[in-house]
């Protein structure tokens, strides 16, 4: 096993000229299952159609540091058009193992 | 107006500083915000009042680019022309979103020029002056994390 941090992701690809725009919460305690949306911060963009999975290992470490096994992050992840307007955006959120 | 405490027990200070539960009613109705110290919020238990917190302010760069270009939007939003501003009307009008209470809403031209400038400030993209037909993108219809340490 390695590091890892990614997002797959469907449908894949994402259409043309959509880009996905990732947000995620610090790491905390893997019994917390709701946070606000103000924990949300931003640290990733995609390129525009680009395919499923997205690797948001480094853009996680340089905003959060290193991953820490048994904790949970939360990952809010929108799609967004060429013309800036965004769909709708979906919350997910994974246990560090 | 009924108060509960959500910690249960009898009503005290200490607990008051913690939440206090409220059902809205004719006298008080759904609220949001803060006034003086107390902050009314709400979660999937119910509406609740609590001791206001103040937040921190890291003054990260990012953090300071995004305050300056929303600055620089709501500036820019007086440049425009009244052609350009009825663009952004009508498609604010187009976008909805939803409140901290669930409630649907649409937006003035104003939070829908500087809606999208910030998006597309996020993403790299060039600002737009001119409103941008309303496309919504396709959603997402499946997300999986993998996340491992080592």
């Amino acid at each position: 096993m390695a590091i890892a941090l990614s997002l797959a992701y469907t449908t894949t690809p994402l259409a043309a000229g959509v880009k996905l725009l990732v947000e995620a919460t610090p790491q905390m305690s893997a019994g917390i299952s709701f946070v606000a949306r103000s924990k949300y911060k931003y640290i990733f963009a995609s390129a525009a159609a680009a395919a499923s999975p997205a690797n948001v290992l480094a853009a996680y470490n340089a905003k959060y540091g290193a991953l820490v096994a048994g904790k949970k992050i939360f990952f809010r992840l929108t799609p967004v058009g060429s013309t800036g307007i965004r769909g709708l955006a979906q919350v997910t959120s994974v246990v560090v193992s | 107006m009924e108060l509960r405490c959500i910690h249960g027990g009898i009503q005290r200070e200490t607990a008051y500083n913690k939440g206090m539960k409220y059902l809205p009613g004719l006298m008080v109705g759904e609220l949001s915000g803060s006034a003086g110290n107390t902050t009314a919020s709400r979660n999937r238990n119910g509406a609740f009042l609590r001791t206001r917190v103040m937040p921190v302010n890291p003054n990260t760069a990012l953090q300071s680019a995004v305050r300056a270009n929303l600055q620089g939007n709501a500036q820019n939003w007086k440049a425009l022309t009244d052609a350009q501003r009825a663009g952004w009307t009508a498609l604010g009008l187009l976008i909805v979103r939803s409140d901290s209470l669930g409630r649907t809403y649409t937006l003035t031209g104003l939070q829908a020029y500087i809606s999208i400038n910030q998006t597309l400030f996020q993403l790299g993209v060039a600002q737009v002056s001119s409103a941008p037909a309303y496309t919504s993108p396709a959603n997402l219809l499946t997300v999986a994390v993998t996340a491992t340490s080592v």
